[in-house]
C-alpha cells in the first residue's frame, strides 16, 4: 500500500511499486488530464508537481512518491478558478491541440511559485524539454511573462488572481475571489 | 476532388422534435440507406445525426462533423453555424459528432478530417443549414407572438419584438413543426459579425486545465492500453521476444 497527497487529499492505492506514477493517475484515479507522450522522460506531457517540483511521472515509480504531495493539472485551477496561467494561456490562445498543455503548465506553475521574476533565460530553463507538436512555444513564453508581470504587481492583480500556495514566496495580500 | 454539388432540395432535413424542439441536419444526399437511426421518428428529441439542435429551454447544441486537432476547427465551424444562426459562439455547445454517412465531408466523401479541407467543405453547408434554423425560428416567432414576419430582429439567441426579447427556446417546439425552409438568405462577406474576427478559442479552458478529451482519455471496459517499449540506447535491437509472456488480447475486427 503506497500513500499519498493527491491535489490536497490523502490517497493511498494498492498496486505494483514500479507502477509509473502518470498511469496511477490516470488508470487508476481516473485523472485524465495528464498525458503520456514518450514514457521515457523526454517530451514533459506528463509532468505534475512532486513537492512543489515539476516532475515527469511517465518514469517516477509510484513507490518513490511514498508520504510526498502531488499535484496534477486538475488541481491546478479550474474552469470556475483558473490559476492565473491558465487565464494567461486562455487569453493567449496558447493551446492548439491541447495535448502538450497540462505538462506546460505544470512545469510553468512551478517555475512561477518559485521565482516571480524568472529571466528569459530561467523560463527557457524550466519549460525545456516540453516538446510541443503544433510549434506554440513563443505563446507559452508570452504568457508565462505575462503572468508574473500581473502577479509581481499587486495593483494590476485581478480579483481571484492567487499566487500558488506551494513554496510561497510572497503572499497574495489582495482581494481573495 | 469532387465538386461540392448540394442539391438544394436535400439541403436540409428536417428531424425528429417533439420534446427536443427543432432539430436540424444537412444530410445533402437524399435519404440515408445506411443510417443507423430513424431520422423521421417523431418521438426522438436527441437525434445525434443532426448538426444542430435547439431545445425548448434555449440550449443549442452543434454536432461538429471534423476532428480537432489543434488546427482549431472546433471554433471554426462554429463561428459559422453561430453567424448564421445569429448567436454568439460561446451559447453553443459543441459536441463531436459520432461516425455517422451524415457527417461525411462532402468534398472528401467520407467522415474525414485532413487535407486542410474542413473550412472550405463546410463554409456554405454549414451556414446554410444555421440560417435555415434561424428563418425557422423567425417563422415560428412571428405565429406565436402573432407579428410581422419582416418586423422581427433575431440577434444573440433572441427574437426582438416590440421591444421585448426572446429567447429562440421559446420557438423550438413550434419551428419544428413549421415546413421546412431550404434556402434562407445566407450573409454577404461583408456583413460578418464572427467570420474573420480573433477571438479566443472555444475549447480553450479545455485544453487549458487538462479537461479536453483526446483519444487516449477514452475507459471501455476490458480495455488494454498497450505502449511501446523503446530501446534504452539509440539504435538498440531486441535479443529476444517471447511471445507467450504477452497476455492474448481478443482482437475484434
Ligand atoms: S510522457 Fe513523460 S516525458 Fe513524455
Ligand atoms: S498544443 Fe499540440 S502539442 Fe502542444
Amino acid at each position: 500500500m503506497i500513500s499519498f497527497q493527491l491535489n490536497g487529499e490523502d490517497v493511498s492505492v494498492d498496486i505494483p511499486a514500479d507502477t509509473p506514477l502518470l498511469w496511477v493517475i490516470r488508470d487508476y484515479f481516473k485523472l485524465k488530464g495528464s498525458k503520456f507522450g514518450c514514457g521515457k522522460g523526454l517530451c514533459g506531457a506528463c509532468s505534475m508537481h512532486l513537492d512543489g517540483d515539476s516532475v515527469r511521472t511517465c518514469i517516477h515509480p509510484v513507490s518513490a512518491v511514498s508520504g510526498k504531495s502531488v499535484k496534477t493539472i486538475e488541481g491546478l485551477g479550474s474552469a470556475d478558478n483558473l490559476h492565473p496561467l491558465q487565464q494567461a494561456w486562455i487569453d493567449n490562445n496558447a493551446p492548439q491541440c491541447g495535448y502538450c498543455q497540462s505538462g506546460q503548465l505544470m512545469s510553468a506553475s512551478a517555475l512561477l511559485a518559485k521565482n516571480l521574476s524568472p529571466s528569459e533565460e530561467e523560463i527557457d530553463n524550466a519549460m525545456k524539454g516540453h516538446i510541443c507538436r503544433c510549434g506554440t512555444y513563443p505563446r507559452i513564453k508570452k504568457a508565462i511573462t505575462e503572468t508574473a508581470k500581473a502577479l509581481n504587481s499587486t495593483a494590476s492583480r485581478p480579483v481571484g488572481y492567487y499566487l500558488p500556495t506551494e513554496n510561497n514566496v510572497q503572499e497574495d495580500k489582495g482581494e481573495s475571489p | 476532388m469532387s465538386q461540392l454539388t448540394p442539391s438544394r432540395r436535400n439541403f436540409l432535413k428536417l428531424l425528429g422534435f417533439t420534446g427536443g424542439g427543432l432539430v436540424l441536419g444537412v444530410p445533402l444526399v437524399a435519404g440515408c440507406a445506411a443510417s443507423t437511426r430513424d431520422h423521421n421518428s417523431k418521438d426522438k428529441g436527441f437525434t445525434p445525426s443532426s448538426f444542430l439542435q435547439i431545445t425548448e429551454d434555449n440550449e443549442i447544441h452543434f454536432y461538429l462533423p471534423q476532428d480537432e486537432m489543434g488546427q482549431g476547427i472546433y471554433t471554426g465551424l462554429t463561428t459559422l453555424v453561430a453567424e448564421e444562426l445569429e448567436v454568439n459562439p460561446e451559447q453553443i455547445q459543441v459536441h463531436f459528432a459520432p461516425p455517422h454517412k451524415d457527417f461525411r465531408n462532402l468534398t472528401l466523401e467520407m467522415q474525414l478530417t485532413g487535407g486542410s479541407n474542413s473550412i472550405s467543405a463546410w463554409f456554405r453547408p454549414l451556414r446554410q443549414s444555421a440560417a435555415n434554423a434561424r428563418e425557422l425560428i423567425r417563422n415560428a416567432a412571428a405565429q406565436q407572438l402573432n407579428a410581422p414576419v419582416t418586423q422581427l430582429q433575431l440577434q444573440e439567441g433572441q427574437v426582438s419584438w416590440r421591444g421585448k426579447k426572446h429567447p429562440y427556446g421559446d420557438f423550438a417546439a413550434l419551428a419544428g413543426t413549421l415546413p421546412v425552409v431550404e434556402d434562407a438568405p445566407i450573409k454577404k462577406n461583408g456583413d460578418f459579425r464572427h467570420i474573420g474576427k480573433s477571438r479566443p478559442r472555444l475549447d480553450g479552458i479545455a485544453k487549458s486545465t487538462g479537461t479536453a478529451v483526446f483519444g487516449i482519455d477514452i475507459d471501455i471496459p476490458n480495455l488494454y492500453r498497450a505502449v511501446v517499449v523503446r530501446s534504452p540506447v539509440h539504435g538498440g535491437i531486441p535479443k529476444q521476444f517471447f511471445r507467450g509472456s504477452l497476455p492474448r488480447f481478443q482482437i475484434c475486427a
